[in-house]
Order: C-alpha cells, then sequence, then structure tokens
C-alpha cells in the first residue's frame, strides 16, 4: 500500500469517474468542490473552537467527514468523526487538534487532486 | 421519469447524488435544507424524498415529522442518508411508513436502485 492509498481509497474517485461515464470534468469539478469548501470550512472550525462553540464544531467536521468519505478519504472522516464525537459531548477545548485537523485535511486535498491526475493519465507498469 | 427530489447541505454528496439520479433518467431538485425542502413539496408533487440528516434550518428528522403531517407528498417514500451510527438516534425512523436509511458514504448504485423501484409505478 503506497502512502497515497492509506489517505485516499484508490477505487472511490475512478468508481465515480466510470458511474459518470467516463466523465473527467466531473470528477475534477468534484475534487474542486471539496478543496475549495475544506479550506472555506477549516476557517469556519478555527472561528468555532476560539469561540469553543461546540455546535458549530460538530457541523463542521460532520460536512468534512461527509464529503471527504464519499470521495474516498480514509484518514480525514475517521479524524472528523473524532472530532465531531468531542464536540457532539460537550467538550469545548479543543484547540489542540485544529493543526492535526489542518494538516490532515492538505494531505486529503492532495491525494485527491493526484487521485484525479491518475485518472486522467495513462497507468505506467508497474505503477501502484 | 420521475421527480426525485434532494436535500442535502453537502455541495460534493448532492452533486454526486444528483448527477446519479439525473443519468437514471429521472429530474432532481436539491433543496439545501429541510426549509427549502418544505417549500418544494408544498408547490409539487414528488416521487421519492432523499434527504441528509444534519442539515441547517431544519434537519432530516424535522423534516420527516412535517411530511408526514403535512398535505401535499405526505405518503412520499422518504431515504433518508446519514453518517450517524448510533442506533438511538436513529430510532425515530420506526415511527414512520415508509422511511429507509442509508448509512454515510453513499451506495449510490443501491440508492439509485431504490428509488428506481419506488418511483415505478
Amino acid at each position: 500500500m503506497t502512502q497515497l492509498d492509506a489517505i485516499v481509497d484508490p477505487g472511490v474517485l475512478h468508481d465515480l469517474f466510470e458511474l459518470a461515464g467516463s466523465d473527467l470534468k466531473f470528477v475534477e469539478a468534484l475534487v474542486e468542490t471539496f478543496t475549495d469548501r475544506a479550506e472555506m470550512l477549516c476557517e469556519t472550525l478555527r472561528e468555532a473552537l476560539d469561540a469553543q462553540d461546540c455546535e458549530s464544531i460538530e457541523r463542521v467536521a460532520h460536512e468534512i467527514r461527509s464529503s471527504s468519505s464519499q470521495l474516498g478519504a480514509l484518514r480525514l472522516p475517521a479524524l472528523s468523526k473524532q472530532l465531531e464525537a468531542r464536540a457532539a459531548a460537550g467538550e469545548r477545548d479543543l484547540g489542540d487538534l485544529y493543526e492535526i485537523f489542518l494538516s490532515e485535511v492538505r494531505l486529503a486535498c492532495e491525494a485527491l487532486e493526484e487521485r484525479a491526475r491518475m485518472i486522467s493519465t495513462p497507468q505506467t507498469a508497474g505503477e501502484a | 421519469m420521475a421527480f426525485i427530489l434532494l436535500v442535502e447541505d453537502d455541495a460534493v454528496t448532492s452533486t454526486i447524488l444528483a448527477r446519479m439520479v439525473e443519468q437514471a433518467g429521472h429530474q432532481v431538485e436539491i433543496a439545501k435544507n429541510g426549509l427549502a425542502a418544505i417549500e418544494l413539496l408544498e408547490a409539487q408533487d414528488f416521487a421519492v424524498l432523499v434527504t441528509d440528516m444534519m442539515m441547517p434550518r431544519l434537519g432530516g428528522q424535522e423534516l420527516c415529522e412535517q411530511v408526514r403531517t403535512g398535505e401535499r407528498n405526505r405518503d412520499i417514500p422518504i431515504l433518508v442518508t446519514t453518517g450517524m451510527i448510533d442506533a438511538e438516534r436513529l430510532a425515530w425512523v420506526e415511527m414512520f411508513d415508509g422511511v429507509e436509511v442509508f448509512s454515510k458514504p453513499v451506495d449510490v448504485t443501491k440508492l439509485v436502485e431504490r428509488i428506481d423501484a419506488l418511483s415505478t409505478p
């Protein structure tokens, strides 16, 4: 398993590509939608953590979990679920999680972009 | 062709579901929250309602309650998509007829198959 495989399931974007009739632009648009939205949500999360607003933290974590899992992300949904559960339990002091969360969001975005590029690029022999 | 109402505030999920449902030959209306969905349900008939659970301005559970007590589309089949794994938080589904749960991430093939089955006379 490559490092990329540990961040994003290799099959999900490809399955979406095929289900959409081999429409690469559809997949690329999905990834772009996710990365744009994730960036905005991280800012919202930062504000919610600073304000110790559990409801907002839970909502942001839920949305990131939902959309990232639908695109095949693996680690980010698990981390989002932790954050969501802790916020739902009323835990207010969650600021220490922000940098880890932001890092994981960035990794997921990069991995999804790479997965989309791999769909458009013919596989070379022996490539994972 | 059937009219399907999709209620989902996550743009990625709504884009995927809408595309697959349209490819199956149906027409899709999208609402980003329960309140917007109520307005659409009061204005026209739909064959199936697909709704997320956690949304701002009226979530999935409250939407289902209002639909089942409303005038138009009262008996519409409802497919609830949710990432919740807590059975207690989903116990309310048992209170209503015609409500089914699909776990997230949604298996879009199975969801479309179910929509097809429910919208076929």
